[in-house]
């Protein structure tokens, strides 16, 4: 099953390559910066943890069709009544609009990498910690809704694949984390809203 | 009754007046800077606190109903006496949508604002070991402006906050809530378009 989205993420990049040698370059080199929120749910057995979160992003436009997103998000969720878990995100995704013309909804797709931080600690002691770092890929669709010429609202899911050391929870005889070491997976679902406002060209052209 | 009546035919009176007075000078455009600070009063939907917040927010209208937008938040005290917070400070920034309305007097515009605040929640809801939290926050809000001058306003602003605390001994603490904010404001334009004028 993992493999298939492997598989799915390096046909979907390839094809944005693809696409992006053909395009105008019209709207390329738009700078916008937004911020935005996000519900995340996070799968350990069952997708039973959900975490809020804030963040931000910039984007930088390529061509038409073909947009970037740099991004920056900060989750906070309970791990179910013992901790919490605490998740910084930072990455990058190229974002593909396959409509030719702008209107007020304007969908896309879209693909990028991020490196992730991971602290999971005990409710009410926060000495007894464990931290992680690890890699990620990250697929997933939305919407703009330009509300404005220069400012959009973004509604986004993503699914997002972390490779890393897992942390293992031990509950009993009290809770310890341990992180067994090696490379195991573990899934995110997120849905992100922003706000963006396009406020400056990179190129500057006439 | 006339005791009521009085006030009512006074303010009504003010709104017309600002009508009149209102139409050329209280216009929005572009490149307009907005500072208003006022307070809030919070409720939250799953304790019975009510925290009470010295509020404030800019906004640069980079269209006629478009508006980039930073608010700040500071706690002041809570009407009830097993208090919430020992402090809350939050920012946030995000952008501000302005409905059309007939007169230029009225301002009504809709907001989404990403943000985060420091809090430190007392021990009656955190436990005795009671450390501050960076948490991630969310603001809706619908804000009107009544322009009553080229260089002021009055605002209320409603809105809706979701705010997690994790981690206390009694787990995660629920801050959401719903806020009314109300207070003065001021605008002024920073540039001037040659079609401006």
């Amino acid at each position: 099953m993992r493999n298939t989205f492997i598989l799915f993420f390096i046909i979907l990049s390839l094809q944005i390559t693809a696409i992006c040698q053909t395009n105008t370059e019209q709207k390329a080199g738009e700078f916008s910066l937004g911020v935005r929120n996000s519900i995340g749910f996070v799968y350990e057995n069952d997708w039973n943890r959900i975490a809020f979160g804030s963040g931000g992003q910039f984007r930088i436009r390529f061509s038409e069709k073909v947009n970037s997103d740099w991004f920056i998000d900060f989750l906070q969720g309970d791990l179910e009544d013992f901790g919490k878990r605490t998740d910084v995100h930072i990455g990058w995704s190229v974002m593909y609009y396959p409509l030719n013309e702008q209107k007020f909804i304007q969908p896309y797709i879209l693909a990028g990498h991020c490196f992730e931080f991971l602290r999971m600690e005990e409710n009410a002691n926060f000495s007894n910690y464990a931290e992680r770092k690890s890699a990620s890929v990250q697929a997933g669709a939305g919407i703009h809704f330009h509300i404005s010429p220069k400012a959009d609202i973004s509604l986004v899911g993503q699914y997002m694949m972390h490779f890393g050391t897992n942390i293992d929870i031990t509950r009993t005889p009290s809770i310890t984390f341990n992180k067994p070491g090696g490379v195991s997976l573990q899934d995110h679902f997120l849905l992100h809203l922003s706000i963006n406002y396009m406020l400056f060209d990179l190129w500057k052209r006439k | 009754m006339e005791k009521k009546v009085k006030p009512f035919l006074l303010f009504c009176l003010l709104i017309l007046s600002i009508d009149s007075v209102g139409q050329d000078t209280n216009r929005f455009k572009s490149n307009m800077l907005i500072l208003n600070v006022g307070l809030k009063q919070s409720f939250l939907y799953t304790y019975a606190n009510k925290p009470l917040f010295a509020d404030g927010f800019f906004e640069f209208l980079t269209k006629e109903n478009f508006g980039i937008k930073g608010s700040c938040t500071q706690y002041i005290t809570d009407r009830t006496p097993d208090k919430m917070f020992q402090n809350l400070t939050g920012i946030a920034f995000g952008g501000a949508y302005y409905l059309k309305l007939p007169n230029p007097a009225h301002k009504l515009s809709a907001s989404v604002q990403p943000g985060i605040s420091w809090v430190n929640l007392t021990s009656i809801h955190a436990g005795n070991d009671v450390p501050s939290s960076l948490i991630p926050t969310m603001t809706i809000s619908l804000n009107y402006m009544l322009v009553f001058s080229r260089f002021t306003n009055f605002y209320v602003n409603v809105s809706h906050q979701s705010a997690y605390v994790r981690g206390t001994k009694n787990n995660s603490i629920n801050l959401s809530g719903f806020s009314i904010t109300g207070g003065l404001g001021f605008h002024l334009l920073m540039k001037t378009k040659k079609s401006d004028k």
